[in-house]
């Protein structure tokens, strides 16, 4: 992180350039366990937004006077901190959505996007640019998911959003089931990736064939 | 700046900061435990009143499902083993035995209905459950839930039978979610457990 | 002559591939015997379907496909139900090149058997295309030669394959006859002993398939169920039956035998063989999945690297004493 980037750099660079899940390979546990039905993802990715939003603005804001040591108990600390309000909020005011997500956002915590953020921008930028590099970090993990799960739920119980959609939820549909099960994320999650790598790679060439 | 070497100012640092976000979560937590509680007890009444034969409507309001649940149910006595009490006018129509067992994934947690005759199944419904969805997790969906009303529980060691799709039935069967073999096997394992205590309980009370 | 010309073949000629498409032939006329038409047009079709799936990965550097794909393909499709839907049957077969063949580096990299591997995601993600229905096998003399398929009414797909029966311990399993003929309900090419069996004894012969795998395999398989009939083990039918059911001899002769998934080194390969065994008698008898070969010959694939990477350095740790010493 050296020099100021701005605020533009960093949004592209949270949802493309350097998106956490498909070029940083992180947070992919959750990224495997909550994407059978589109809802359940919806909620996960808020909660992990709003987590790495606030604990990347808060971490920022205590940068100058967390001590060095205790640096990483107290970025921990936070995002737990967050975790646990989400939590409890679900827990208190959706509990089918608190029952249906079981331990997963509670595993956030240990999302290593969050800890990722915090450790590699927030402890060396002001706050209002931590928020915001929080913030896009944690859609551009919604928006991987989003599609995985999109995927899922279409192939595997043939809705969206729990809405049947046309011909997927007829008989005319064999639903795959695999889907449905975690091997299902595995594959959806790969194919995207290489989707997502290729078109990187494409476009980066493209870009360097016309600088030359 | 000075004061960030000293050798004690990340412990203070610390213990100030932890005593401050606990503070908040604390607070928090006290705020929303009354609700949490609620909501877990509102889950668990919903489910009896689903196992028994009463007209609950879809979209019962909590404390609707509450005041229904103080007029109907009773709390166990020893005559009913564990087993909550349907009654209405005084007299006794139905049984709601709770269940609880491994399934797939995490613990299932249920409620059986069996009819005043010790025999006919009046429902079954789940208040916690975390099967995969579209498999296991269509227990908990009404096709096959209604496959349970009206099955009597049959004079042997499984007393309700959870067969395969490809199994014919009897009065005392009914069919596995298909696919979700595992779930099916696991519910019908501590379902069939529970029911048989039960009934020995039962039959040795009164 | 004109090939010459070209930069590269579309095929790579493999003369152990050849032999082993040969030997599936037997398989392939009984599952057209019992079954009708529809078994070889199922087999075309997976074949086609693998082809294409491989010629687009290797197009891009110039490579031939690889004959293997078609071994492939003709045992993927042999281990179907004769009435599996056509959709079912090609997601399959590319699934099984594109994620056990292709992402690892295409022909004689991959470390799960691509035919396997294909029927055990179908297998999970269709399970009532694969499990629930099956067609009967023609009776008569001339089978089900002037068929297209079996099933001419929805009522004559029958609950279930003898494997399941027995699992269910509902019937006595189908006469030995009737397993080793393959007159029976079941997955096509798979059902009838006497095929396999002449299939398997051309690989025996030829060399194509590894001997080792096979004798052990089978011996130490039916000396397990032999060992847990005579104890009475619920669900284990005895030795003979075993062997013959299921299509069990198929997968010893055509599947353990892989060449690109099974070890290389020879003590590896005997303990690969009665890892399969174990695993096939344990999962046949104590899970509720009826594919236990397939899960096993998948789960002994795993251990193949390891076992001939510790027997390769155990052999050069040994040649240079040995040398020292003479």
């Amino acid at each position: 992180m050296l020099g100021k980037k701005k605020t533009k750099d960093v949004v592209l660079d949270a949802l493309w350039g350097d998106n956490p899940v498909f070029r940083q390979v992180l947070g992919i546990c959750s990224a495997l366990a909550v994407t059978n039905l589109v809802i359940n993802t919806v909620v996960m990715s808020v909660a992990v937004i709003f987590t790495t939003a606030l604990s990347s603005f808060t971490v920022s804001l205590l940068r100058k006077y967390t001590p060095r040591v205790v640096r990483m108990m107290i970025e921990t600390l936070i995002i737990a901190f967050y975790v646990i309000l989400f939590d409890q909020a679900l827990k208190a005011y959706w509990p089918d959505m608190s029952r249906s997500l079981g331990p997963y956002v509670g595993l956030i915590i240990t999302n290593c996007i969050i800890m990722g953020r915090a450790e590699a921008f927030a402890n060396a930028n002001p706050p209002a640019i931590s928020f915001v590099d929080g913030f896009f970090s944690g859609a551009g993990y919604a928006i991987v998911l989003l599609a995985v799960s999109v995927v899922r739920e279409l192939l595997g119980m043939g809705s969206i959003l729990g809405i049947p959609m046309p011909y997927f939820s007829t008989g005319l549909w064999d639903r795959w089931i695999i889907m449905v099960m975690p091997p299902g994320a595995f594959f959806t999650l790969a194919i995207i990736v290489w989707i997502l790598r290729s078109v990187k790679l494409a476009h980066e060439a493209k870009i360097q064939g016309a600088k030359k | 700046m000075a004061i960030k070497e000293k050798a004690w100012y990340p412990i203070v640092f610390m213990f100030i900061a932890t005593l401050f976000f606990s503070a908040i979560l604390i607070a928090f937590g006290s705020f929303t435990r009354q609700r949490v509680q609620d909501n877990e007890r509102i889950a668990f009444e919903r489910a009896v009143l689903e196992a028994l034969p009463i007209d609950l409507p879809l979209k019962a309001s909590p404390p609707a499902i509450h005041t229904m649940y103080l007029e109907y149910i009773k709390d166990s006595t020893d005559a009913s083993a564990g087993a909550l009490r349907y009654m209405k006018n005084d007299s006794l129509i139905a049984y709601a035995l709770p269940l609880e067992g491994p399934g797939f994934w995490a613990q299932i947690r249920g409620v059986i209905g069996i009819a005043a005759d010790k025999k006919t199944i009046t429902g079954i419904s789940f208040y916690e459950q975390n099967e995969t969805p579209g498999l296991g997790g269509e227990i908990v969906k009404q096709d096959f839930r209604n496959q349970f009303i009206g099955k009597l529980l049959a004079d042997k060691d499984i007393p309700l039978e959870i067969r395969m799709q490809s199994v014919l039935l009897d009065e005392s069967s009914v069919h596995a979610v298909t696919g979700a073999t595992q779930t099916s096997t696991r519910l019908g394992r501590f379902m069939n457990d529970q029911l048989m205590q039960w009934l020995h309980a039962m039959k040795e009370t009164n | 002559m004109n090939k010459q010309n070209k930069p590269t073949k579309l095929l790579m000629k493999q003369p152990l591939m050849r032999r082993v498409i040969i030997a599936t032939v037997p398989c392939i006329i009984a599952s057209i015997y019992f079954f009708g038409w529809r078994s070889l047009v199922m087999v075309i079709v997976s074949c086609a379907a693998a082809f294409i799936t491989e010629y687009l990965f290797v197009r891009k550097h110039n490579e031939p496909v690889s004959e293997a794909v078609f071994v492939s393909a003709i045992i993927y499709a042999l281990i179907m139900p004769p009435t599996v839907g056509w959709h079912v049957l090609i997601i399959g077969i590319i699934f099984a090149i594109v994620f056990a063949k292709m992402v690892f580096g295409g022909f004689g990299r991959n470390v799960f058997n691509p035919a396997m591997s294909g029927r055990a995601f179908v297998y999970i993600c269709f399970p009532v295309a694969l499990t629930a229905t099956w067609a009967p096998a023609a009776q008569g003399l001339f089978g089900a030669l002037g068929m297209w398929t079996t099933v001419i009414s929805p009522d004559a797909i029958t609950a279930a394959t003898p494997m399941a029966l027995v699992k269910a311990g509902q019937t006595v399993p189908p006469a030995l006859l009737d397993l080793l003929i393959g007159r029976i309900p079941g997955t096509m090419g798979v059902t009838s002993g006497i095929a396999i069996l002449i299939s398997g004894i051309y690989l025996f012969i030829t060399k194509t398939a590894n001997r080792w795998i096979i004798i052990t395999l089978i011996g130490v398989y039916a000396l397990l169920n032999g060992l847990f009939s005579v104890f009475n083990v619920a669900g284990v039918p005895g030795a003979l039956p075993a062997l013959l059911g299921g299509g069990f001899l198929f997968g010893a002769f055509f599947m353990a035998t892989d060449p690109i998934s099974a070890p290389k080194t020879r003590p590896a390969q005997i303990i690969f063989a009665v890892i399969i065994a174990i695993c096939t008698l344990i999962i046949r008898t104590f899970s509720v999945f009826n594919g236990g070969l397939m899960f096993s010959i998948l789960l002994a694939n795993m251990f193949a690297p390891i076992l001939d990477f510790y027997f390769k350095q155990r052999k050069k740790k040994e040649q240079p004493q040995n040398k020292e010493t003479t």
